[in-house]
């Protein structure tokens, strides 16, 4: 396992975060234990310097009596004069009598105040916490009682906790580690299979597929990676489609022209009138050719971003009826009827009028190519700001599972249709995109021995309101 | 996961609540066995208490969004 992996990254990023709420938490704590100890300590002694200077003050107990209570209790205890001297003690390892506490601490105990201090043994060092109280008789303030409590015991016991917090801390952190790696683990693994995944399909292992069943965002990648995997399969398949397509049509006609070039160079031809069919076919056969490669043509400068609109002001009823003109001996050959029904006031369109006899054309040609009999409709109409252009035929029509792929580069139907009725799977996709570069739409509904339908849609621009009327 | 990761990640949590464990009995002063058995218990179920939870608002979350 790498150091730079996701696992030990995601796994740091947690401990990590846990460390950074355990460690001031673990302050906090060690702030409570120490805080609530020392106040319990401090009331403690309040209580007993109050009662024993309340005691002292009713003279219900005298000194000696006090003492002997607080040697077998433990207590530690000083009582001072008026002039602050101690003039009894009890608990202390030595003799303090006649010794005097700083007076500053002590006065307001000798003013009737009661008050809490620290105090060190001046002999053993010993650091106290005290807590002091007047003594009062008739309203005169005799001396004062300090209770003290050595905060030895009480470090020793809060050091015992710390040494406990500290051991706890440690335990939490195993078991966040171990809770970590089994989350990190699972976290990462969706990763790591996307990871292989994509691997394997850039091998060109296209089949391979990731498996995770979740609804979140991983699975979400997932299902992209997926989808990418098939489209990419999708595309490959059509570029071989493709290759194998354009490498047929362009080996046909090369080997009709062969054919009769053969015949014409040897002369095997019987009349004039046959030599002159053989030039004709060579000469529909190259005019083929050169539609197919500039159809490919085309398509690639389009794709490359390469073609450039040359934009004016056009009327597309014109540009329909040239390319209804050119296609009119094509469809007296076929016997089609073709209708055409144009708005009284269309809005002139801001394109380009070549692409524009480019789109018509294809679409027209194609609805010819597949029409065996019946009629073609061609129909231009304007909805407020948008100009709608259909072209509708009955011929043989496209099966629906079909209908999504078919302005697809390189997409053709059926094999066995395009072969018989010729075209390089290219003129829709053709004119998709060149619908795309005027900003427009292109749809398509068919159903099959029915008829197809091709709408193409165009946004006018504000500046031909008004419209151009016929 | 595989057997090892699974392997390692149940040692450091049982480390973890053996710690927790120790630290939670020697507060108490000298102890017998009884008290680690005990406490270890429910160390254990304190652990578990978080993961349980999670699970039990897991499933209502899931049954609400299935019934819906």
């Amino acid at each position: 396992m790498k150091l730079n992996s996701i696992v030990f990254k995601l796994g740091g990023m947690i401990i990590l975060l846990f460390l950074v709420l355990l460690l001031p938490m673990g302050f906090v704590i060690n702030q409570i234990v120490t805080g609530s100890y020392q106040h319990h300590v401090n009331d403690q002694n309040r209580q007993l310097s109050e009662r024993y200077a309340k005691a002292l003050s009713d003279q219900v107990i005298t000194v000696n009596k006090l003492k002997t209570i607080a040697q077998f209790s433990d207590v530690k205890f000083m009582m001072l004069d008026q002039k602050g001297n101690v003039v009894s003690s009890a608990g202390f390892f030595s003799r303090v009598q006649g010794l005097s506490l700083p007076y500053q601490e002590i006065a307001p105990v000798l003013k009737g105040k009661s008050i809490s201090l620290n105090y060190a043994h001046l002999l053993t060092a010993t650091r106290f916490i005290g807590y002091g109280s007047p003594i009062v008789h008739s309203d005169k303030v005799t001396g004062g009682i300090f209770v003290f409590s050595a905060l030895d015991g009480m470090q020793q016991s809060v050091h015992n906790v710390q040494k406990l917090l500290f051991l706890t801390g440690i335990g939490a952190f195993f078991l966040a580690v171990g809770f970590t790696f089994v989350l990190s683990k699972k976290l990462s693994l969706p990763l790591i299979r996307m990871e292989q995944a994509t691997r394997t399909i850039a091998k060109g292992n296209l089949d391979s597929h990731v498996y995770i069943h979740s609804n979140d965002e991983l699975g979400s990648l997932g299902q992209a990676i997926n989808d990418l995997a098939l489209e990419l399969k999708q595309y490959q398949d059509n570029r071989n489609e493709f290759f194998a397509n354009v490498s047929h049509d362009l080996r046909t006609p090369l080997t009709y022209v062969q054919g009769y070039a053969h015949v014409l160079n040897n002369k095997l031809y019987q009349s004039e009138e046959e030599q002159a069919h053989y030039l004709s076919l060579i000469a529909q056969e190259t005019h083929r050719l050169t539609y197919l490669i500039e159809d490919l043509f085309e398509l690639s400068k389009i794709e490359e971003g390469k073609d450039r609109l040359d934009l004016e002001w056009i009327d597309l009823r014109e540009v329909m009826d040239n390319v209804i003109e050119q296609c009119r001996f094509t469809l007296k050959e076929q016997g089609l009827d073709l209708h055409h029904r144009y708005d009284a006031t269309l809005s002139l369109f801001y394109g380009d009028g070549l692409r524009m006899e480019r789109i018509f054309t294809n679409l027209l040609a194609n609805s010819i190519r597949y029409t065996t009999e019946g009629s073609i409709t061609v129909q231009i109409s304007q909805y407020d700001n948008k100009l709608l252009i259909s072209i509708e035929d009955t011929g043989i029509g496209i099966p629906e599972n079909q209908l999504p792929y078919v302005f697809d580069r390189f997409y053709r139907v059926e094999q066995s249709r395009s072969r018989l009725h010729g075209g390089s799977g290219l003129g829709l996709s053709i004119v998709k995109k060149l619908v795309e570069l005027h900003g427009g739409t292109v749809s398509i509904q068919s159903k099959m021995n029915i008829g197809t339908r091709v709408e193409v849609e165009f946004i006018v621009q504000a500046s031909t309101a008004g419209g151009l009327e016929e | 996961m595989k057997r090892g990761d699974w392997l390692i990640a149940w040692v450091f949590i049982l480390i973890g609540i053996v710690v927790l464990t120790i630290s939670a009995t020697l507060v108490m002063g000298p102890s017998s066995i009884f008290k680690y058995v005990g406490n270890f218990f429910h160390v254990c179920m304190w652990t578990g208490a978080a993961p349980v939870i999670a699970l039990i608002v897991y499933i209502i979350l899931s049954v609400t969004k299935g019934g819906r």
